[in-house]
């Protein structure tokens, strides 16, 4: 079966700006990079079992964008049997762009740079995007 | 003092989840004494929620009708003190334009104003909540006692009417009243009309202390076809409310007799008004006689 979506599952965190960030790179995929290839699942709809959420994760591929070492949204997938392509961790990109200054104190706002390093984010999981739907030349 | 604990969806593919977790973020900045945030994932995870939540209010925010948090909650047997429905609360907001939320959103009006529709809403609980503790007389429970229940047919609807010889009384207008002696009456709609009604939405109750006439309206019912007036079947003085049908409606719908109860009113003149009003073999006949005619049409 051809694959040409990739659902992409951000993280469903409130205590740390890693959790906004890694829905910030998710909605710049979504919204200006991959638009026609990505698709964003909700964690939640997927926790509680929703059948049309489990029946995308099993369908389509798959790529968490966790925001700490918790991984909830890995964890959640493998539960549900899904496979993962490529989980991503918001804290492992912010000790590669040291030039950028996130303020990681804020939850609700982690600035500029914050904005910045989910494009950046959303630039490099678009490539594998791009990579996944190619393999069946759907890119 | 109690913490107010606000669980989010944090949902992200439907603009409305999305501009839930803006909007719950934002309330957080502008307000942050006011509400603690859980996520509704992570410590579930790690098996720390109930503890951490215990003895606080507890609030779920669902970005859309699918009810996620409800659902978490409820899967780990917590009840929350406050559901919150963000496609409840949108009705005067001018939504962005576009699908899916983007970085641009974050202060979009649109957030600013479900932000304060979400404040509100805890602000009014909170009140609530108060006067339900400085009033211990209104935490009534209603235990009737029926001998059988009749049925009436119609299509493929069951009907039923409750019977008790000498406390239940119904009016033309298809609300119950349960007799608990002393001139205090519990009352209620019929599952006649809450079947003609559909799903109910929304509850609105009178104060404690209202006076009301026999036959005037002492409640609404909003329900998915229509708003309802509820007349009361004896006049007197509101005593207690059914608070629970404020957050479960659809109580109303599952269990008209019980648990659906509305108003407890006292009556000084309860043996006159009696008069005008049907018991249950009566009021059996007549709704007999009215789904004959009327069905379930208005």
């Amino acid at each position: 079966m051809n694959k040409t979506k990739v659902n992409v599952l951000p993280c469903s965190g409130i205590g740390k700006a890693f959790g906004t960030i890694s829905r910030w790179a998710a909605f710049e995929i979504k919204e200006n990079l991959k638009p026609e290839n990505a698709e964003l699942l909700c964690l939640a709809r997927l926790v509680t079992g929703d059948d049309e959420s489990v029946a995308k994760v099993h369908h389509n591929y798959n790529i968490t964008i966790d925001g700490c070492s918790k991984r909830c949204a890995y964890k959640h997938l493998l539960e549900k049997d899904a496979e993962v392509s490529k989980s991503f961790l918001v804290a492992k990109f912010l000790v590669k762009n040291r030039d950028l200054k996130v303020n990681t104190r804020n939850v609700s706002d982690p600035g500029q740079d914050g904005q910045q390093l989910a494009k950046r984010i959303g630039i490099e999981i678009s490539e594998l995007i791009d990579e996944l739907v190619s393999v069946h030349g759907e890119a | 003092m109690k913490k107010n604990i606000v669980i989010p969806c944090m949902g992200c593919e439907k603009l409305l989840g999305q501009l839930c977790t803006l909007a719950i973020l934002h309330l957080k900045r502008a307000n942050p004494s006011k509400i603690t945030l859980e996520p509704s994932i992570s410590q579930i995870a790690a098996g720390e929620y109930k503890e951490s939540i215990l003895g606080d209010n507890t609030i779920a925010l669902n970005g859309c009708a699918i009810q996620c948090v409800n659902k978490i909650l409820n899967q780990r047997k917590i009840k929350p003190n406050l559901i919150i429905s963000i496609p409840k609360i949108i009705k005067d907001i001018k939504l962005p334009q576009k699908g899916q939320a983007t970085l641009d959103y974050q202060d979009h009006e649109a957030v600013k104003s479900i932000s304060n529709q979400i404040l509100s809403q805890i602000e009014v609980f909170l009140e609530k909540s108060q006067n339900m503790e400085t009033k211990p007389e209104n935490k009534v429970e209603f235990n009737p006692e029926y001998s059988q229940f009749l049925e009436a047919e119609f299509s493929k609807f069951h009907f039923k009417v409750p019977v008790n010889d000498k406390n239940l009384f119904f009016n033309w207008n298809e609300a119950w009243a349960y007799h608990i002696g002393e001139g205090k009456f519990f009352i209620g709609i019929t599952d006649y009309l809450q079947t003609k009604l559909a799903d109910i939405l929304i509850c609105e109750l009178p104060k404690i202390g209202d006076k009301i006439d026999q036959f005037e309206a002492v409640a609404n019912i909003e329900s998915s076809k229509t708003v309802n007036e509820v007349l009361t079947p004896f006049s007197g003085e509101v005593l207690a409310v059914n608070h629970e049908l404020e957050e479960y409606p659809e109580w109303i719908n599952e269990d008209p007799y019980l648990k659906g109860w509305i108003v407890l009113v006292k009556c000084p003149n309860y043996k006159e008004e009696i008069d005008d009003l049907m018991n249950p073999y009566q009021y059996f006949e007549f709704l007999e006689e009215k789904i004959k005619e009327e069905g379930l049409q208005y």
